[in-house]
């Protein structure tokens, strides 16, 4: 049983690793806490669903269609949802939060609402990149998972390189630790929050597409995600991408330990339990800064 | 003085009661005029809510052609409950007092029916449930009867549907197939309770041994870890019973490759769309249902699988069945009472004898376990069962309905070489 869980733990943490670095890159950079974040995982699997059904995508490209997707809804969330709000409305950074987190629990109703209108309220799954099995020591495995939990670490690895190795993903970073400096040096914050954004949404919307593959997506599935990829970003530290890989790894390998020792009902309830010990012992996550 | 004082005041009193009465004339008057409108409620934005509302459609529109009932029209007045107890109340409500509906079908979440059957008793408005199946809905009529005689239902019971999946996994998989264990696999919900309990007893006794009962919660997303438990009891087939799950179980036995026949019941896997929501991936799955496209159950099964695929362009579910079946008996039920009022239409729906697209159907009485649901078994409804082969929904059982043996998915056939 133990290797079982050690392959599902690895398999999962992948997916929520993935799922979840846009989430808190983007809070990290922006301060915004975007609570549509599953309904953009769910909308970029849908329509690569949706796609793929037509008969003239394959899983492949549906990826790369489920990115563009994902950047479009991000783009569309920061234009229409953020950026308004942030130039009518002049709040202090406290009230700002609040605004925002209202703002993106009604986004994501509006885009749950329009998904379930258009493609039905059930949840959907796409085809296998791969069909097939291989044995992992002795663990049967499907060829798809292991390759969707290989290519996840493989785009959060381009994301490590692109922000520590160049210098507009440098820009991304410093703009994470001292937003106002940056504005001193003549970087054009909203152009960052921009690209930002862009990033973010490329990412939820691969994220999303291999989620649907692996578990499947509904519109109304977009909350369940959120609430997961919440509790591992404030798990880890809020706007910390390190920290929230390892607090991913974390809860997959708890949650799969529940599902395999107890019950699968009750996956999800010793990482909330946890979550609540943290927060009480340190508040701001297990790597999160002060 | 008086006296002209009280005669005035009497005559006021005359007027006032003389206007209330011809308004209250006027309102029956008005009930017993116009369109007959139905209430339909689902969550529509689901396969089976969308299989309630097509049949109550489908057998509306037939009727409307046909000339309606007694010369009046029939209109669908819809009530999308978004899967809510609270919202369906709310709206159960509405569509009696506010919209004056002289009947109400559908629903397809048994924790809804059980919360709606007593309103149905309050507002005195016949109901047919046309898509739960939890047990629990006939028992509440059959121990408050007759305050909840207003509640009928056209989709068979939980109970009647494990009767259904025992005979069916029976057949298939003991006497064709020679299988001895299965595991039992149902969503933790009102309905299967009284699911389990039959096939717990059922099964065993026609030579299927358990070799374990694993309870699913409705919100499980990886199932990996239930489906390694089952290959670790080497069981032979898995009984399903979901509804509410949806396809996720059925996606990740074929992803995972699980290398034993998925068998039972499963609410969604009725309707066409069922495929295409899984990509595929339900190849081989072997559902319980009422009746499919090809099975000709009755002289009314294919003629109306095939009209309302060529409306919807999706086949019948288990629910379209029941509602377009409703939506008749209610015709019936109307036409012999000769009104809408609500006590005379329970007294013809209690009468029913009526052979619908799924079978004849025929309602349990006040001291039947379960009050008001169809009777069950040879020369009632019966039920099939269909397996998905490449695309197409295929009947395998009953022996004399079926167009097909069992196919084997490549994973579960190179499993039982």
């Amino acid at each position: 049983m133990l290797i079982q869980l050690i392959v599902s733990g690895v398999l999962i943490s992948a997916i929520y690793a993935l799922a979840t670095t846009g989430f808190t890159l983007l809070y990290g950079v922006s301060g915004i806490l975007n609570l549509a974040h599953g309904t953009t995982l769910a909308t970029a699997g849908i329509m690569a669903w949706y796609l793929i059904g037509t008969g003239h995508v394959d899983p492949f490209s549906a990826i790369g269609l489920g990115a563009l997707t994902g950047m479009v809804v991000g783009l569309v969330t920061y234009g229409v949802i953020i950026r308004p709000l942030q130039t009518m409305l002049k709040l202090s950074t406290t009230d700002e939060h609040v605004f925002m987190l209202v703002a993106t629990l009604l986004w994501t109703i509006i885009l749950q609402e329009g998904l379930a209108y258009t493609f039905g309220d059930v949840p959907v799954s796409v085809p296998q990149l791969v069909p097939g099995i291989v044995e992992i020591f002795g663990v049967r495995t499907p060829i798809s998972s292991v390759l969707v939990a290989v290519f996840s670490w493989l785009v959060i690895g381009l994301l490590w390189f692109y922000v520590s190795k160049t210098r507009s993903g440098q820009t991304i970073l410093a703009a994470s630790m001292n937003p106002k400096a940056l504005v001193l040096c003549g970087v054009n914050l909203k152009r960052v929050h921009l690209v930002v954004w862009a990033i973010y949404g490329g990412l939820a919307g691969i994220a999303g597409v291999l989620v649907a593959m692996i578990l499947g997506v509904s519109p109304s599935g977009g909350m369940e995600l959120t609430a997961t990829a919440f509790s591992i970003v404030v798990l880890g530290g809020l706007g910390s991408v390190g920290g929230t890989l390892i607090a991913a790894n974390l809860i997959g390998f708890i949650e799969t330990a529940t599902a395999y020792a107890i019950s699968p009902s009750l996956r999800g309830l010793p990482a909330l339990i946890i979550l609540i010990i943290v927060l009480y012992v340190r508040p701001q996550g297990l790597f999160g800064r002060r | 003085m008086k006296k002209i004082a009280s005669s005035k005041a009497l005559s006021r009193l005359v007027l006032g009661a003389s206007l209330i009465a011809m308004a209250a004339a006027s309102q029956a008057q008005a009930a017993d005029e116009g369109p007959i409108k139905i209430g339909v409620m689902a969550k529509f934005a689901q396969i089976n809510g969308a299989a309630i509302l097509n049949g109550a459609t489908q057998a509306v529109e037939e009727i409307n052609a046909a000339g309606g009932v007694n010369g009046r029209k029939l209109e669908i007045v819809q009530y999308d409950d978004q899967g809510s107890a609270s919202d369906a109340t709310l709206a159960f409500q509405r569509a009696v007092r506010q919209d004056h509906v002289s009947a109400m079908v559908g629903t397809f979440l048994s924790e809804i029916a059980i919360t709606l059957t007593p309103w149905a008793a309050r507002l005195k408005v016949p109901y047919i449930v046309t898509g739960a199946g939890a047990d629990q809905v006939g028992k509440l009529v059959h121990d408050n009867y007759p305050a909840y005689k207003y509640v009928f239902r056209t989709i068979l019971p939980a109970s009647s549907s494990a009767a259904g999946v025992c005979q069916s996994v029976s057949d298939l998989a003991v006497k064709q197939l020679g299988y001895k264990s299965a595991v039992l696999m149902t969503e933790d919900a009102a309905w299967t309770k009284s699911f389990d309990e039959y096939l717990k007893d059922c099964l065993p006794k026609n030579g299927l041994t358990l070799a374990d009962t694993i309870k699913v919660a409705t919100d499980t997303t990886d199932f990996t870890p239930i489906f390694q438990k089952i290959e670790a009891t080497k069981a032979q087939v898995i009984v399903t019973g979901v509804g509410i799950i949806g396809n996720k179980p059925v996606v990740q036995w074929a992803n995972q490759q699980v290398p034993m026949l998925l068998m039972g019941y499963n609410a969604q896997a009725g309707a066409s769309a069922f495929w295409k929501e899984t990509s595929g991936a339900t190849q081989g799955l072997t559902t319980f249902t009422a009746a499919s496209l090809d099975s000709a159950l009755t002289p009314k099964t294919v003629p109306f699988g095939e009209a309302y695929q060529k409306r919807f362009n999706t086949t019948a579910a288990a629910h379209s069945f029941a509602t377009y079946d409703a939506i008749y008996v209610l015709k019936n039920a109307i036409e012999k009472a000769g009104k809408t009022d609500a006590d005379a239409m329970v007294a013809e729906l209690e009468k029913t004898d009526y052979v619908g697209a799924s079978g004849r159907i025929v309602f349990q009485g006040p001291n039947d376990p379960l009050t008001h649901d169809m009777k069950f078994g040879d020369g009632y409804v019966t039920g099939v069962a269909i397996q998905w082969q490449d695309g197409k929904q295929v009947t395998v059982w009953p022996a004399d309905v079926a167009k097909s043996k069992l196919i084997f998915p490549a994973f579960v056939k190179q499993a039982a070489q």
